[in-house]
Parts: structure tokens; sequence; C-alpha cells
């Protein structure tokens, strides 16, 4: 069975204070040389640089590329045809961090969203009233997963 | 041994004005079929697509075994006892409770996700159908509500 696990560092930072808004620019979490794979997602651990960042997101997952016009911090823009392509959503609340040392530890375990795909891309949206801001790349997403066999 | 993932993408047959709850919300959508053979596996999560922001009621998704007979959308959902007896499972997916929300705003559009369904079947077919569970009235145009599950297939026996 093959394990991984994938880190997503790159993050725009900004200032967020009302829910529905993109949180980052949607990232790559896997790509493929061409073929489709088969897999799993186990768990989601994310860190942020400061206790007091606790941001209380959606993971919207797609297996394919995500272009589109959306700036970071605007009101989400997203179409409908889409959309409708998610293959999964996984909520991360604030009380879902504990403050360890002098920043936020959030896990989610038995996320176990399966996936196929040639691209898999998430999309983060903030959805909170609370008024943070985060310097960039003060985030990081760890997800674990399994390949499966090719589809 | 590498485990065979699946998922489907499919629109949920959703279409015109439902009123009242235990209302057939799409049509029987086959998501796994297995050319007379049995094939065993188990479905692991749920995500609900819904274009547009307004609906607030809950959704109860069955899954079958085999191609059974359901009510037209939008009528009371009627299916015989025979045929629910052997349903796999159903799921709720929470629009509004106490308990908060399964649903998320994500746009002008609107998301729902579960996971850990861990539901087995054994069968040469799994079909799923949908209730509406509201208290109200909501219309919805064709092709506005869309389902995507994800399972994995075992050993056919």
């Amino acid at each position: 069975m093959d394990i991984k696990e994938k880190s997503l560092s790159e993050w725009s930072g900004g200032r967020f204070n009302k829910p529905n808004t993109l949180f980052n620019s949607p990232l790559e979490v896997l790509s493929t040389s061409g073929n489709f794979k088969s897999g799993k997602l186990i768990d989601i651990t994310l860190i942020t640089s400061d206790f007091k960042f606790r941001p209380q997101i959606d993971l919207l997952f797609f297996s394919e590329k995500i272009d589109s016009n959306m700036k970071v911090g605007d009101n989400l823009n997203l179409p409908y045809d889409i959309l409708k392509r998610c293959t999964g959503k996984v909520t991360v609340l604030d009380s879902d961090y504990s403050t360890i040392g002098s920043c936020s530890v959030g896990n989610l375990f038995n996320v176990n969203m399966t996936f196929q795909y040639k691209e898999l891309y998430v999309i983060v949206v903030y959805q909170s009233l609370t008024d943070i801001e985060m310097p960039k790349n003060s985030m990081n997403i760890n997800i674990g997963y399994e390949l499966g066999v090719c589809a | 041994m590498e485990i065979d993932y699946r998922t489907i993408n499919a629109d949920l047959g959703v279409s015109g004005s439902y009123t009242g709850p235990n209302k057939t919300f799409g049509s029987l959508i086959p998501i796994m079929t297995a050319d007379d053979k049995v094939q065993s596996g188990k479905i692991h999560n749920l995500t609900l697509l819904f274009s547009g922001s307004t609906f607030q009621g809950n959704v109860d998704v069955v899954f079958h075994s085999s191609q059974s007979f359901i009510s037209s959308v939008q009528s009371v959902y009627t299916s015989s006892f025979s045929d629910l007896k052997s349903i796999l499972a159903c799921v709720s997916l929470v629009g509004t409770s106490s308990l908060g929300t399964d649903f998320s705003q994500v746009g002008s559009h609107m998301v729902a996700s579960l996971h850990n369904l861990n539901i087995p079947f054994n069968s040469d077919g799994v079909y799923v159908s949908s209730i509406f569970q509201h208290t109200g009235t909501q219309s919805f145009p064709s092709g506005s509500v869309w389902i995507n599950i994800g399972y994995e297939l075992g050993g056919a026996r």
C-alpha cells in the first residue's frame, strides 16, 4: 500500500473578516504524468505560525485543474459548472485547533475521501466573521493519503 | 495490496417544484453496475452540490443494492417494502438543526459532504435515490443538484 504525505506551504496571506471569501489561490495537491490515478485522503493537519490564527475554512477538492480569475480575499465567485465537479468538502472549525507553543495546530483524522484524478486541486474558503491578518506563508497544510490502483 | 478507489459524479436528476417532506427528490442513479456479476465494495463519502444558496431543508440519500422502483420526482416517495427492506443504507444530510448544518455556502452555491459512511455492498449494482425532506416549497432548475460519491471495490465473489 502506497501511503504518502503532501505539504501545502505556499499561502498568499492577507486580511480576512467575512465568510465565503477565497483564502488562497487554488493549490495543486497531486498531479500525474497524464494517467488517471486513484486514492484516498486519510488525514489533514493544519499548522499556523501564530496561536491567534485559527482560520475556520472549507477545503474543496477537485479532480481537475481549477483555472479561475478569483482573487484572494474576495467573495468567492465559482461557477456552478466548476463547483459541481467537487469531489468533497472538508470543514475546519476554529475549535479544531490547539495552541502548541506559539503556533496553532489543527488535525482532522479519518477524512477517508476517495479520489480519481489526473490533477487533484483544493480551493480554500474562509468561513468566519473573525478578523485575522495572516502574513504570507504563515500556514501549512499536511495531507496524508494513500494511492490505489490506477482506474 | 492497492485498493481500487472510485468516484462517480452525476446529475441527481432533480427538477421542478417540491413541497413538503418525503418527496422523491432525484431520479434513481446507478453508481456501480457489475454486469450480472456480484461485486463487493464500500461507500466512503458523499457530496451534494446545489446551484444557488437558498436551500435549507434536509435530504435523505438511500443506497439500493438493486434497481428498485421509486415514484417520479416531486411526488410522495413511494417504494415497495420488498424493495426497501433490502436497501444498503439511508444517509441524511442536514440543512438546519440545533447541532448545525452539513451545508456550506461556497460562492453563490451550497456544498454538503459526509465522510466515513463505510457502507459495504455485495451486489451486481448499487443505485441511489434521494428524498426531499423540507416542510416548505422549493424549486430547482434541471441540472441544479449534483452528487459525488467515493467508494472502493473489493474482490469480486
